[in-house]
């Protein structure tokens, strides 16, 4: 790709890619989320079951991942939202720095969640609970 | 055009709900004392009136997403292919949302 008419900053190519890198990654997992919640709702996956799965090294890495990607669509969406609607520079750089603050934060506080069970305080089977 | 506006809407509200969404999954996959919570929450009328609100706008976004997609790759590169599989996608989340409400 020759470099001309990038946009003002140039990354607009840059986000426009991992936005759909990460829509497709999201198109294969999303179902599985929903699948899983829909299912306990319905009363058909019991505590134990959902606990064994979600304490695999496996489901553990494929949620941290979907925990990026996840964060990764919001962003680039969020970005493309925020900068159609607000217009001056100042205000755009504000807006982004506190949304880009928020969601590496969510980002953190979320894989300590999924790796160091932070159920510590409830009752976790590997843990010794019920 | 609505197809449009439709993605950016269910887009913010789904920004919103599915980081909450894997949240509660996790901790009720991690301890049985928010597992009891989440559950009961879940079957109460405000959790069924969220997950379907949340089921509907995630299909909608999913399917015009993938519609994007397609977009992206050049398969509905006309006016005529992008007004009809808008419609596809409207009609689809229509009927997913019946069927939802009717089973859930």
């Amino acid at each position: 790709m020759k470099d001309k008419d990038l946009g003002t900053a140039g990354t607009g190519f840059h986000d426009w890619y991992w936005q759909r890198i990460s829509a497709v990654f999201l198109l294969l997992t999303i179902p599985v989320l929903m699948g899983l919640l829909l299912l306990t709702y319905n009363g058909n996956i019991s505590f134990h079951s959902l606990n064994t799965w979600f304490t695999h090294p496996i489901s553990k890495t494929l949620s941290n991942l979907f925990l990026f990607a996840l964060l990764t669509h919001m962003w680039t969406g969020l970005k493309v939202i925020i900068e159609d609607y607000v217009h001056t520079t100042a205000a755009r750089a504000v807006v982004l720095n506190i949304l880009l603050i928020l969601l590496v934060g969510f980002a953190m506080y979320m894989s300590y969640f999924i790796w160091a069970e932070i159920s510590y305080t409830f009752n976790c089977i590997p843990c010794g609970g019920k | 055009m609505f197809a449009s506006i439709a993605h950016r809407a269910s887009g913010i509200f789904l920004v919103f709900i599915i980081p909450a969404a894997l949240w509660l999954l996790l901790a009720m996959a991690h301890g049985s004392i928010a597992y009891m919570y989440g559950l009961a929450w879940l079957q109460s009328a405000t959790g069924t009136v969220v997950l379907w609100l949340t089921c509907v706008a995630l299909f909608y976004h999913f399917s015009n997403g993938i519609r994007f997609l397609l977009l992206d790759i050049g398969k509905t590169d006309s006016r005529e292919a992008m007004k009809l599989s808008a419609k596809i996608v409207v009609f689809t989340t229509i009927l997913f949302a019946l069927i939802l409400a009717v089973k859930i």
